[in-house]
């Protein structure tokens, strides 16, 4: 068992205190997940998307759904639409809303179990800055839509357990043949299941690269050519292609454009648009600015009417990257010679993930794509934190521990609002989700007029999914009037 | 306070107040609470008040008669209780999101109803609705002086 490069200088906390405070920070972490999963179970999915991928599950069979689903337009996720029919089948006696919430939850704790796992907290200095490193995880704008989301599986989180497992996959102190496999495999799963997963070999090489050997050589390259098969079948047998300029509304500037507003002002030179949405992805992870290409804190400051949500999220976020690129700063020179201990590794998988997560992103900006991004950036900050508690603790007086103790103060303080935000932003979504179903059929005449005629029993299904949506008690956003200057609402 | 304590205060302290508020917020929906999520029993035209498509189907689905007038607690509409039907209330909303709900699902605007709706969007200057009413129900602009509305 060989301790990752440059480990070996590390203080090593003694076996029982290291158990302790793994112990602690896995109860923090499932009650965090807990709490959210409260809120979770009593939000209705939204219908757009969600009743749609229902319907289809109901009139497709599983053949069906993997001969006609394997491409759609412009995205091949066969993993995901096999995973929602199969799902949807095994939901016992129609109780298809629970089925699919607590798979969520499921995911939901898998995530934070899996995250927290990652940070390896094994010290008193460890567990002190958990609370805020997880405020951080729940509480980026990244990760606030992705909770939201549901098609009814949550996909975009499955993306985020799929790094996350194979980072601690690769993290494992020892090799074991079955890493690999289990890498291979979610790696194919990852792939064919949604366009980001592809964030799951960045992760395995990323790792591999920095030194962690959980995965082996053998594991990278099978990775590797699952990657090479699936863009081979992608792009050349079946010619299934990607998202282009127009395909989607996206924000430029200070507004939103349409598809038609795109092609006008970049139809002659894609490459612009994709350029200012790749570096409008890597900004808003790292500053929360803009969102979703839209230049939102400076349009309110050209306006001269900042609300306090916007401020409290570039100004926590701005903190939180200051103290990334600080902690960046401090190693670079060992990272010029290649000398990476584990810490590294986690800080140099961060700048690989949004690398990369920015590069998918360039037809078109959604949140909800960086989200491996925005999970990353919790991990960057959780080490740059801890480093700092380490220093500080070595080496304060009181006039240098009170002046790093302010910006300390606000970002923890924004973050918890950001964290507090995502319960907020879930009571919202819920009134609306709801008001939504509560016209489930008009919609769907509207937006797809032959559904009742597709299955038999699609009627049924949808009066059903209405009947127990509209049923679900919600908060009335609106008796908060008082606090919303102070949630992001969007 | 050693200098240490301060700058580990700094980080931990606040974001604690949320694993608080997570057991607070376990507990009581554990004993049957409904924290934070607590949903307020309204009638239909504070449903309609509030663009509440899906209450306002509840309470039909419950047998309540959509053009019975009810009342509105203070602060959903005005600063205070008010009496009125629910088509009133959606006028409220500035939106034809309520209206169009109700008239698709029972509610019915005769002309006396039509031309007080017709006058409180004007008088709220809710174009939406004036819109909706002008591209659905096509009729003359009441002479809203003489026109009774309840606010």
């Amino acid at each position: 068992m060989s301790p990752h490069p440059g480990e070996a200088n590390a203080p090593v906390p003694s076996p029982v205190e290291g158990r302790v405070w793994l112990r602690a920070a896995y109860a923090y972490g499932a009650l965090v997940a807990l709490a959210l999963a409260y809120f979770l179970v009593r939000m209705p999915y939204q219908i757009s998307d969600d009743l749609e991928h229902l319907l289809i599950a109901q009139y497709q069979t599983l053949a069906d759904v993997i001969r006609t689903r394997f491409i759609t337009v412009e995205s091949m996720r066969p993993a995901m639409w096999v995973t929602q029919k199969v799902l949807f089948d095994l939901a016992p006696a129609g109780r298809y809303f629970e089925t699919f919430k607590a798979i969520h939850v499921a995911e939901l704790t898998l995530t934070v179990v899996l995250f927290v796992r990652l940070l390896r907290i094994r010290t008193a200095i460890d567990f002190t800055a958990l609370p805020l490193t997880l405020a951080v995880l729940v509480g980026i704008h990244t990760f606030n839509v992705t909770m939201r989301e549901g098609y009814p599986v949550n996909h975009f989180m499955s993306v985020l357990i799929c790094c996350l497992a194979v980072v601690n996959l690769a993290d494992a102190q020892s090799q074991r043949w079955w890493h690999d496999a289990l890498a291979a495999l979610i790696s194919l799963y990852a792939f064919f299941m949604f366009e980001t997963g592809a964030l799951a070999w960045v992760c395995i090489v990323a790792a591999y690269m920095t030194g962690w050997r959980g995965i082996s050589s053998r594991g990278v390259v099978a990775s590797t050519a699952i990657l090479a098969f699936y863009l081979i079948v992608r792009f050349m047998v079946l010619d299934v292609g990607t998202r282009t300029i127009g395909a989607n509304a996206s924000g430029y500037g200070f507004h939103t454009l349409d598809t038609g507003q795109i092609l006008a002002m970049f139809g002659d030179a894609p490459w612009k648009f994709y350029l200012y949405n790749i570096v409008c992805a890597w900004l808003s992870v790292l500053f929360s600015e803009p969102r979703g290409g839209i230049f939102q804190f400076t349009h309110f400051v050209t306006l001269g009417a900042i609300p306090p949500w916007s401020l409290i999220n570039v100004t926590s976020s701005t903190i939180g990257t200051v103290l990334i690129a600080a902690c960046i700063g401090r190693r670079i020179r060992r990272w010029m010679r290649w000398n990476l201990d584990r810490d590294d590794g986690l800080l140099l998988l961060f700048l690989g993930v949004l690398a990369a997560n920015s590069a998918i992103s360039y037809p078109y900006l959604k949140e909800v794509v960086v989200s491996p991004a925005g999970m990353f950036y919790a991990v960057a900050l959780y080490v740059a934190l801890r480093e700092l508690l380490q220093r500080a603790r070595a080496d304060a007086s009181m006039p240098r521990a009170i002046a790093i103790a302010v910006p300390l103060l606000i970002l923890s303080a924004g973050w918890t609002l950001r964290a507090a935000n995502l319960v907020e932003t879930m009571r919202e979504s819920a009134f609306v989700n709801r008001n939504d179903w509560a016209v489930a059929e008009e919609r769907e005449d509207e937006v797809r007029p032959k559904w009742r005629t597709r299955h038999p029993d699609a009627e049924r299904l949808v009066g059903d999914l209405k009947r127990e949506i509209v049923n679900m008690p919600v908060p009335q956003p609106y008796t908060l009037r008082a606090t919303r200057g102070w949630f992001d609402p969007y | 306070m050693k200098p240490f304590s301060i700058v580990a205060a700094s980080v931990a302290a606040i974001p604690l107040l949320l694993s608080v508020v997570a057991v607070c917020v376990l507990a009581d929906a554990a004993v049957g609470g409904d924290p934070f999520w607590h949903e307020p029993q309204l009638t239909m035209g504070e449903a309609a008040a509030l663009k509440d498509r899906a209450t306002m189907q509840r309470l039909i689905w419950a047998g309540v008669d959509p053009n019975a007038p009810t009342h509105v607690r203070a602060d959903i509409l005005k600063s205070h209780d008010i009496v009125v039907t629910p088509l009133e209330a959606s006028v409220g909303t500035r939106t034809p999101t309520s209206m169009a709900f109700l008239l698709a699902h029972g509610t019915r605007m005769d002309r006396h109803e039509q031309d007080v709706v017709t006058c409180l969007a004007t008088e709220d200057d809710a174009k939406e609705i004036l819109e909706y009413l002008q591209k659905n129900f096509p009729a003359e602009q009441p002479d809203c002086a003489h026109v009774t509305t309840p606010w």
